[in-house]
């Protein structure tokens, strides 16, 4: 089970909340990559895993939301580039953006992903946000 | 890189929210079992997010739009029908009485229920003859 | 009018509230301020940061901590 550090730690949310992190979440094993790692950055305290879909839906809690933050962290799984376009549709960039087809040697299918592959994307990812300067 | 598979149109299309909570990740993993059930196809909601020509045109082509939201926000549903599609099934994961907390910890028995409830929903739906309010 | 301030606790979430606190006073409202410090309370509201500020229902402030005239503004607003 996974720990919730972000509840048992008493941490707060305005602190992860600076750095928020958009997968595209996508249909395919390199879509399903880029929503495991955010996920997995968000439990490792590197940043909060947003709702990309209400950037896309327009709702304006957490559009406002996104404005307010430090830096915004875009996860595509392939080159089609839907969570950047998603955001650039707001007027939002990312300081920090990976294109999991681009970086990883991973065929994009429509299959569960490997875990081997997530591994390997989680640390690329995680290794590019510490050497990130804000 | 473009790969077909993805894109080539599917007549049951289902979108879930994926949203940073644990009902987002209910939604994602419902979506996936579903579609290794055969019940539809998984498409890329980000693609409709980011008005993405090829996830666009895909989309038109489906006689069912299933969405899957995890919780009273609906931004799944917001999305598609912002891009100009009615949603023929629409099930929020909260609304079958699972509790949206901060955390990824995910029950099976909530994914089956999930998948249940979409299950049926799309059987008893009749596919609609045209898009409504296409924008 | 009721005024919510979401957030876990930390520095900034405390002074959101102080800031709100102030800004009642000055802009002379009557206003019931709760303070909502669970996260599974805060993102069951639909909020996926703090701090949170939300005035009648109305979310006016999301991830940032708005200052006491901004504030005293946002509630004029809301009791006009």
């Amino acid at each position: 089970m996974n720990e919730t550090r972000d509840r048992r730690n008493g941490r707060c949310l305005c602190e992860a909340s600076e750095t928020l992190i958009f997968p595209c979440s996508g249909a395919s094993n390199v879509g399903q990559i880029a929503n495991e790692i955010a996920l997995r950055l968000r439990e490792a305290g590197k940043g909060n895993m947003y709702c990309t879909a209400g950037i896309g839906g327009h709702v304006k809690g957490l559009v406002d939301g996104a404005k307010s933050a430090k830096l915004l962290v875009g996860i595509d799984g392939c080159s089609v580039g839907c969570a950047r376009k998603c955001l650039e549709g707001e007027g939002l960039h990312p300081g920090v953006y990976l294109v999991i087809s681009d970086e990883l040697n991973v065929k994009k299918g429509y299959t569960r992903p490997r875990e081997e592959d997530v591994a390997e994307a989680f640390n690329l990812l995680r290794s590019r946000l510490e050497g990130f300067v804000k | 890189m473009k790969n077909n598979d993805v894109c080539e149109p599917a007549e049951i299309l289902i979108f879930p929210c994926s949203g940073g909570t644990n009902v987002g990740k209910i939604a994602n993993e419902a979506a996936m079992d579903l579609t290794a059930l055969h019940k539809g196809r998984m498409h890329c909601l980000a693609g409709i997010e980011g008005h993405v020509d090829s996830i666009i045109e895909s989309t038109k082509m489906a006689k069912k739009l299933v969405v899957i939201d995890g919780c009273h926000v609906q931004c799944a549903k917001k999305t598609l029908e912002h891009a100009g599609f009615g949603v023929d099934v629409h099930v929020v994961v909260t609304g079958l009485g699972i509790k949206k907390i901060y955390d990824f910890m995910m029950d099976l028995d909530d994914v089956n229920r999930v998948v249940d409830s979409v299950s049926r929903q799309i059987r008893g739906n009749n596919p609609r003859k045209e898009m409504i309010g296409m924008g | 009018m009721k005024i919510e301030v979401l957030g876990t606790g930390c520095a900034k979430c405390k002074r959101l509230e102080e800031n709100v606190k102030k800004a009642v006073k000055e802009a002379g409202v009557q206003a019931e301020i709760v303070k909502i410090d669970d996260i599974d309370k805060i993102i069951g509201k639909g909020i996926m940061m703090t701090p949170a500020l939300i005035i009648d229902g109305e979310e006016k402030a999301i991830g940032r901590v708005p200052g006491v005239d901004e504030i005293v503004k946002m509630l004029k607003g809301a009791s006009a």
